[in-house]
């Protein structure tokens, strides 16, 4: 008896040694966690001195402007580039102009998810570029600060930049939450590209003519194909498209709509009115469904077309033998570069703008005064000087700011040649030849917004000394070309492909950006589903009567899916996205 | 007595042989693409068509991969955590299984429910996150360590292999005039070997492969990095450079980067220790089983 007793009580010992090792463990770290408490509990009386120094700032400097505060301040910005560092010549005259150091708080793997740990466990930093539905959570969550005092009274800089858009920062309750840059660009930026794609050697056998429209574009393809029916010993594709997964999206839909010259809205077309209609479904897509079951019946369209996903697409057009295709610049990937290296740099493609008919006028060309999406920066209530990085962020928008961080330092970078910055041709070397360059002369920030980093204006944008705000002007894009493709450009008497390109106009937004009505969930996927088994057979119809035939049955299948609802869903949104936007635009 | 050989022996030996070659060469065939396309010139590996052999030699991969001057540092971090880690872990889930082991533990019940519980029920990312940031291990080595050292289902294996071995072999222990400490690591951990080694395996690669806790726990400590972060790092920073200079024309040297081929290769990079540790462990899966310390 008595020795079962000893027994369990050394089973219970063996067990409560364990535990206590644990516990010891814990607690000789305890010193280290201290730091780390102490460390998250001191922001909120730092943000109480912050808007008090802020007050006092107020109460004792008449002027609007008070004098900049240039006393040595850090501050930690969370970042997801592993490569961004302080220890620059910009960043250091940055720190020189402002007082300030950014400290970067690296992020790597999933951002969204450190985001939402950062904010349950409150150890977010300073300043974080967040998306618009972090915004949102960090605000409802009060971990960050209204920015509109500060930037009434420390940012004259970014209310001239944004100008009449200013109140296009606030949110609905009348708070700026975030800044992010603002597009200033009258014209399209010189590395911007046009989406349909035909190969350097197709033109050049055709004699360069000029393609306009799909019909142009289905001769030449057809005649080359005809004198090469393999190139490299492999078939010659004529034109191909993929449309194995998401890819179909961007394969089937969207080129309906650049060939329409309309602007991009997803898989939605705005007609005037503000009526929205499914794209897929439109005349325009009859149209283009059409041009693709020519190419098909006459074997010019890829025999995989329906099987193929993004790699296969890029692996074929990297073999160089398609002809043509619509693959933006994302599609295309790296396989241009493959094509060049490989010693083909005939294979490599031209890029330009394909119309369903000579009489489109493009209005492609768009963007959207504020950026949204990415990079919108926050302050959060862990920073204990706000005010100072409201002075920073207006250096940058300055345009004393906006020439350092982009063009970087006079002399070493950039010259100024009559009046004019022109950049050095050994950081134009640099910049090609490394990678990592950028980031060495610190010309590489923290995300703000579409345009790029350090609350960039957009290329072709211009500053206050009638200058660019970018170095990325037509001649920094040329020098990347090589001698082939300046070649087929000076035939058409064009120096960039984005001169192929409409001029800018500016829109409200876009349909796609704007989160979907919850009760279209179960229509999109019906409706999505029908258009995936439709356009296959469409595309395969043997002659017009058995093409009119399948197109009726696809716009059927896909109208009992609650097609009017659907559309009507979104035209709702877009009508009460745009009052918002012209309420918002008029507010104070 | 010889049995002749029927027809259903061939049969199953052949059926066995083939079945199982097979397998094996499912297994090893990702592999053997992966190294192919790791060790082809990436921009020709666009081109596709890689299977069995690279195309065109080069090691421009993995001279881009061992080009983080990081990543030596964060190795040696990744293998003290993995040994570090795995001796605790296979210890204190001795100890424990074989405290849930004995019969005469008068909370075995409701201990083994409370650890099995562990293995359905759990606190989740962001209450695991305010845990261990109020317990101070934030940035700090023994995150790594303490929080998965004993694993549920661990324990439940070692206790089931404790339980089936003979009652006679832990009363002799007793008779000898062994206490409880000795009883486990003299006599049970040594006739246990399989056991050990199979556990051994799992929290050792589990060491090995995890990188989350860094990512969660130790962002803002370079030096406490492990090398399935840094090598993250290079990932994420390969798909950034190729997306700069893919616009440009001049193709030169590193512009020749495809984050395709550096994930390949990332994999290869990773699961080679492994690998290689693997064929040491295994003569233990054979050899203890048949072993027997009691006669009967």
């Amino acid at each position: 008896m008595k020795a079962k007793h000893t027994k369990r009580r050394l089973a219970l010992l063996s067990l409560t040694c364990m535990t206590a090792l644990v516990f010891t463990g814990c607690a000789s770290n305890n010193n280290n966690g201290g730091n780390t408490a102490d460390n998250a509990n001191t922001p909120p009386a730092a943000t109480n001195d912050g808007s008090k120094a802020a007050n006092e700032g107020t109460a004792n400097e008449g002027n609007k402007e008070p004098a900049a505060d240039t006393s040595p301040v850090t501050f930690t910005i969370s970042t997801s580039d592993n490569k961004l560092n302080w220890d620059n010549p910009v960043s250091q005259k940055l720190t020189e102009k402002t007082g300030a150091t950014l400290k970067y708080d690296l992020i790597v793997g999933d951002e969204k998810q450190k985001w939402d740990i950062w904010l349950a466990g409150g150890d977010y930093p300073d300043i974080m570029p967040l998306d618009p539905e972090h915004v949102k959570k960090y605000k409802d969550a009060g971990a960050i600060i209204p920015l509109n005092d500060l930037i009434e009274k420390y940012g004259p800089h970014i209310k001239e930049k944004y100008g009449d858009m200013y109140n296009l920062l606030k949110s609905d309750d009348g708070n700026i939450d975030s800044i992010s840059s603002v597009l200033l660009n009258k014209e399209a930026s010189p590395d911007a590209v046009p989406n349909f794609i035909v190969q350097y050697d197709v033109l050049k056998e055709a004699g360069y003519p000029t393609i306009k429209t799909l019909d142009q574009l289905y001769g030449i393809i057809a005649d080359y194909v005809q004198k090469h029916p393999k190139i490299d010993g492999k078939d010659t594709i004529g034109y191909t498209a993929a449309m194995a997964d998401w890819i179909m999206d961007a394969q089937f839909n969207n080129p309906i709509t650049f060939a329409a010259g309309q602007p991009d809205h997803g898989n939605f077309r705005i007609d005037g009115d503000g009526k929205v209609s499914y794209n897929p479904l439109t005349d325009d897509a009859k149209t283009y469904d059409k041009f693709l079951n020519k190419m098909y019946s006459n074997g010019l369209l890829d025999k995989e077309t329906f099987s193929l996903n993004m790699d296969g697409m890029r692996a074929k057009m990297a073999q160089g033998r398609v002809l043509a295709a619509f693959a933006p610049a994302w599609i295309l990937g790296d396989t241009e570069k493959s094509l060049r290296a490989a010693g083909k740099p005939e294979r490599a493609y031209a890029h330009i703008p394909i119309y369903f008919n000579e009489s489109i006028v493009d209005h492609n060309n768009t963007i959207t005064p504020i950026g949204t999406g990415t990079g919108q920066w926050v302050i959060t209530k862990n920073a204990k000087n706000p005010e100072r990085i409201i002075q920073f962020i207006d250096y940058l928008f300055s345009d004393e700011g906006q020439i350092l961080t982009h063009w970087g330092i006079e002399g070493k970078d950039y010259t100024v040649v009559d009046g004019k910055r022109v950049e050095n041709p050994e950081k134009i070397k640099n910049t090609a030849s490394d990678p990592d360059y950028m980031y060495k002369t610190g010309l590489k920030g923290p995300s703000s917004g579409p345009a790029g980093e350090w609350f960039s204006l957009g290329n072709g944008a211009k500053l206050g000394d009638g200058d660019y705000a970018t170095p990325t002007t037509k001649d920094s894009v040329v020098t990347g070309y090589d001698d082939m493709t300046k070649e087929v450009l000076a035939k058409y008497g064009k120096t960039v492909w984005a001169d192929f390109l409409p001029p800018v106009e500016k829109v409200p937004g876009y349909l796609w950006q704007l989160t979907p009505p919850e009760s279209t969930k179960v229509q999109q996927q019906k409706i999505s589903d029908d258009w995936r088994k439709g356009i296959p057979k469409l595309i395969m119809s043997k002659g017009d009567a058995e093409f009119d035939k399948n197109w009726d049955n696809m716009k059927n299948a896909i109208t009992k899916d609650g097609l009017v609802e659907y559309e009507g869903a979104f035209t709702q949104l877009w009508a009460d996205f745009n009052a918002k936007y012209q309420a918002q635009l008029g507010s104070n | 007595m010889i049995r002749q050989r029927s027809f259903g022996d061939l049969a199953f030996a052949f059926l066995n042989t083939f079945g199982l070659a097979l397998l094996g060469f499912i297994t090893l065939f990702p592999f053997i693409h992966l190294l192919a396309i790791s060790l082809n010139e990436p921009l020709d590996m666009i081109k596709g068509g890689i299977t069995w052999l690279p195309r065109k030699l080069s090691w421009f991969n993995y001279s881009y991969v061992f080009d983080n001057k990081n990543l030596f540092m964060a190795a040696f971090v990744s293998i003290a955590r993995t040994v570090v880690g795995t001796f605790l872990g296979v210890v204190c889930t001795a100890m424990i299984a074989y405290a849930l082991s004995r019969r005469e533990f008068i909370f075995r019940k409701p201990f083994n429910f409370y650890f099995v519980l562990t293995l359905y029920v759990n606190g989740g990312l962001i209450p695991g996150y305010l845990l261990i940031k109020n317990i101070g291990l934030m940035n700090n080595f023994w995150v790594y360590i303490l929080p998965i050292l004993v694993s549920a289902y661990n324990v439940m294996i070692m206790r089931s292999y404790f339980e089936q071995l003979p009652e006679g072999v832990v009363e002799s222990a007793k008779i000898d005039g062994a206490n409880d400490f000795q009883t486990l690591f003299r006599i049970i951990i040594p006739i246990s070997m399989p056991v050990i080694a199979t556990v051994t395996l799992f929290i050792g690669v589990q060491h090995w492969n995890s990188w989350f806790d860094n990512y969660l726990y130790t962002s803002r400590s370079q030096s406490l990095s492990l090398m399935q972060y840094e090598l993250m790092k290079v990932l994420l920073q390969s798909v950034n450079q190729s997306a700069v200079t893919a616009g440009s024309s001049a193709a030169n040297d590193v512009a020749r980067l495809s984050p395709q081929s550096i994930r390949a290769a990332l994999t290869i990079v990773v699961t080679l220790p492994i690998l290689i540790v693997y064929p040491f462990l295994q003569k233990y899966f054979v050899k203890g089983i048949t072993m027997s310390a009691m006669k009967e």
